[in-house]
């Protein structure tokens, strides 16, 4: 199971931010609080309706960051710098971490790569291992600078997660924003919608936090890829042997080849076949009835992954378009308010 | 800044140089046409201690010096040279970091040779290697020597001693160097490659993989001591380059230097006994993990992708990801790959980085090469599309791709979010493919997302199932451990 979904900062912003809501009532006129509620959760959808723009963006290749990219011969200048500071912290020129950081910096900053590179500077803890186990050279320095790739706009699973929790979030406080009420049509297709998408996703995380362990398990004797290259020989193998069987046969052979489904139906025929065989060609129907039993059992163990795929990933069909029906809801109920 | 000399200026040059009197004909010629000259000014670094290079140099005019910061934070000259000397040849031969910074003492104007150029020599001309190997021993041996523990304590004229004694051996890959239970003649000392130290079962008679050693390991030490009987057996997991002492060898050094004697084999004692229980908690017992990526060759590797299947959701997020930071459209990453006996990881077909990078070795035009980082790069221009590198991939990560010619077409123009809906999409890929014919073939592989600043498969997965690790680190710390 993957637990990571689980474990978030975002989790707790949520159970802060419903919290406030939860306590706030008492103490404030019900109109600040709808609006107050009202605006909250219309940001909250839109950080959360941020990340699938992200997504797409970026298969768009419009991501921002994306144009960040620096010249290697600046990264490599950058680099060739690094290490005359690791020269220079192996000869105690450099000792501090503050005095390493200082440096580091002003290489990136000279380089111009400071929007694509990001260092840090580490105490080194590990002595070099003696005798015959590994290298005898490494990790002497005092400090060393490790150098990684800046993610500027965050990793796109911890957007996920920011998604995930504040969409939770937002449908709590479009709860408490409209009371509950299902007494008009705007308010009746919000909640409704916002229970479709907020439930769809739960279903989701869950889905997505265990089907992966679901498909690793399926996958150990086979491996999916394995599979799919395994299935494909054996169809070729089917082909092959069948041209060598007499011409209604071979017919047969071919669709049974690239008809699996027809299978059931017509393996009969070639159980028992209405002509008189010479002995090598019985043999070959023997081989091709091993193979196409081979087969089966390959296509039954890839046909459960797509089964599983399809079943972690069905939610969609109906969390994607709510959210994009949410969406325009919400700007209509908040365009008829500001007008009327 | 760059001389304009002419090949032929360069081959005259080439040839007046004592180091390449045995390099004649057809190689001399490819050699004078892949060389450049460069002029350095005083005081500029040339090298710098561990970093990597892909040249290796000779000195034409001027002075050069070489030191070695050393641990505790002195610095010893290692040596000076002059016209006809050379340096940078450890890390061209073997891939591993440069051992000494090297700085123009004097103005001075270097030859720069390729590394593919300097291998092909080293490896098809006898003299030249000769040459190259002696320096070594003259020069580097005994400092390499010192970073072996046996001879920590060691004398300058120790060192010097046992230099002038040491062979240098090379092994092929798949090659036993010792077995277990025999009489251990010499210490080794690992120049370049892998080495596996494995264990056998008495009962089962299953061999477990007790430690690997690269590049300064040493081993052996046992043959000095009062027990000299192999541990364990040493197999070859890449070709491997090793300095040899026999015990012969330590016997004349003893005759020479007083009180060596006691000295080695005090410390030879010391370093059995600790070894003698030193994997019982570092390495054994033996993991499927670590034993599959030892086995696959997966150390050798640097820096690996890893997917934790069990996080995986399998929505193709990294390959398209991928897919969208390079220009020609081709995915560096595709999710078949190594997978852990237990079958909860993967080691993806993205680049390992390797530290014995046999694509590189095994390019012949000078197309790949490691850049100062120790990360593996293809050379665009130099790539002939001949697929070697493809064929010597431990790890199948490198595809030969075909492209557009940049030279002879146009770019293809940038997507844009009008060329990317569907119908559209459709009719603009279809024009630019019809407007050139003219395609080639290059070699592709993961180029870490160069330039970019982020990995995209790790940035994009959703899940946070793919990870660059340190495969060393991935078999010590258990890191697949994580949920
Ligand atoms: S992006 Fe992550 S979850 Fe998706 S297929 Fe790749 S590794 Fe698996
Ligand atoms: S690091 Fe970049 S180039 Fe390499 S596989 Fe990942 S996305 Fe592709
Ligand atoms: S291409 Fe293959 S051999 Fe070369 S560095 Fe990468 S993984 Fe190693």
């Amino acid at each position: 199971m993957n637990t990571s979904f689980f474990k978030s900062w975002y989790l707790l912003i949520t159970v802060a931010l419903i919290g406030i809501f939860i306590a706030i009532p008492s103490s404030l006129h019900s109109s600040t609080y709808t609006l107050l509620s009202g605006w909250v959760s219309f940001l909250l959808l839109i950080i959360v309706f941020l990340y699938t723009v992200r997504k797409r963006l970026y298969q768009l290749k419009l991501s921002p960051e994306t144009r960040f990219r620096v010249p290697l011969k600046k990264l490599e200048r950058a680099e060739a710098r690094f290490n005359a500071i690791r020269g220079n912290i192996r000869q105690g020129n450099l000792k501090t971490k503050r005095e390493i950081e200082q440096v580091a910096h002003r290489v990136l900053k000279e380089e111009q790569v400071q929007r694509v590179l990001r260092i840090e500077v580490v105490p080194n803890p590990s002595s070099p291992k003696k005798g015959t186990g590994k290298g005898t050279e490494k990790s002497n320095d005092p400090f060393s600078i490790q150098v990684f790739p800046t993610e500027p706009l965050g990793r796109v699973s911890v957007w996920l997660r920011a998604h995930l929790y504040l969409g939770f979030a937002f449908g709590v406080i479009v709860l408490f924003h409209g009371g509950g009420s299902f007494d008009s049509i705007t308010g009746w297709s919000l909640n409704l919608l916002t229970l479709i998408v907020v439930l769809t996703g739960i279903v989701g995380i869950f889905l997505f936090s265990l089907g992966p362990s679901w498909i690793t398990e399926k996958e150990k004797d086979l491996p999916y890829e394995k599979a799919f290259v395994y299935r494909q020989s054996l169809t070729e193998k089917i082909l092959e042997i069948g041209k060598g069987l007499p011409p209604a046969l071979e017919k047969l052979s071919r669709e049974l080849a690239n008809h699996p489904k027809q299978v059931a139906q017509k393996l009969p025929q070639l159980q028992s076949p209405s002509i008189q065989l010479d002995p090598q060609s019985q043999k070959s129907v023997q081989d091709l009835l091993v193979l196409l039993s081979q087969r089966e059992r390959v296509s039954g163990a890839l046909e459960s992954v797509w089964k599983i795929k399809f079943a972690i990933n069905f939610w969609r069909w109906i969390h994607i378009p709510a959210s994009v029906l949410l969406m325009g809801l919400v700007f209509i109920h908040i365009y008829s308010v500001w007008r009327f | 800044m760059h001389d304009p000399a002419e090949p032929s200026d360069l081959l005259e040059k080439i040839q007046g140089i004592p180091l390449f009197k045995d390099i004649k004909g057809k190689l001399l010629k490819e050699l004078a046409q892949d060389v450049r000259i460069e002029p350095f000014e005083a005081g500029k670094v040339l090298l710098q201690q561990g970093e990597y290079t892909s040249s290796f140099y000779v000195v034409l005019q001027g002075l050069t010096t070489a030191y070695r910061a050393e641990a505790d934070g002195a610095t010893e000259i290692v040596g000076t040279h002059s016209a006809g000397d050379w340096f940078g040849e450890m890390p061209a031969l073997s891939h591993q970091a440069q051992f000494a910074t090297v700085k123009a003492s004097s103005p001075c104007v270097l030859l720069v040779i390729s590394d593919h150029r300097f291998r092909q020599a080293y490896q098809r001309v006898k003299g030249f290697a000769k040459l190259i190997d002696e320096r070594y021993r003259e020069r580097a041996l005994a400092i390499h020597l010192r970073s072996a523990p046996l001879f920590k304590g060691a004398s300058r004229e120790l060192l010097d001693h046992l230099s002038e004694n040491a062979q240098l051996v090379t092994f092929k890959e798949d090659s036993t160097i010792a077995t277990e239970g025999q009489v251990a003649e010499a210490v080794y000392l690992v120049r370049s490659g892998v080495i596996k130290r494995v264990g056998v079962d008495p009962q089962t008679h299953h061999e477990t993989i007790q430690a690997y050693l690269c590049e300064n390991s040493s081993f052996g030490e046992c043959a000095l001591s009062s027990q000299p009987i192999w541990p364990a057996t040493y197999k070859t997991m890449t070709r491997v380059d090793v300095v040899q002492l026999t015990r012969d060898q330590f016997r004349q050094v003893y005759r020479k230097v007083q009180g060596s004697e006691l000295l080695l084999t005090q410390t030879a004692e010391a370093l059995n006994l600790e070894e003698s229980g030193a994997y019982v908690d570092s390495v054994a017992p033996s993991s499927a993990e670590l034993d599959l990526m030892v086995n696959k060759k997966a150390v050798v590797g640097g820096r690996a992708l890893v997917i934790d299947l069990k996080r995986c959701t399998r929505c193709n997020a990294c390959v398209e990801s991928c897919v969208a930071v390079h220009d020609d459209g081709i995915a560096r990453l595709n999710k078949r790959g190594i997978r852990t006996e237990a079958g909860e990881h993967m080691l993806t077909s993205a680049c390992y980085h390797c530290k014995i990078p046999e694509c590189m070795l095994s390019c012949k035009y000078g197309a790949i090469r490691r850049d100062l980082n120790g990360g593996i790069d293809f050379l665009f221009d130099n790539c002939t599309g001949c697929s070697k590198c493809e064929e010597s991939c431990p790890y199948g990560v490198i595809s030969i791709a075909e492209m557009f010619d940049p030279k002879i077409a146009p770019e293809p123009t940038k997507s844009s979010f009008f060329k990317e809906l569907p119908v559209l999409n459709w009719v603009f890929k279809n024009k630019e493919t019809e407007s050139f014919d003219s395609k080639i073939k290059k070699a592709i592989k993961c180029d870490l997302c160069a330039g970019m600043p982020f990995e995209a498969c790790v940035y994009n997965c959703p899940c946070s199932a793919i990870s660059r690790i340190d495969p060393e680190q991935f078999a010590a710390e258990g890191l697949f451990d994580h949920d």
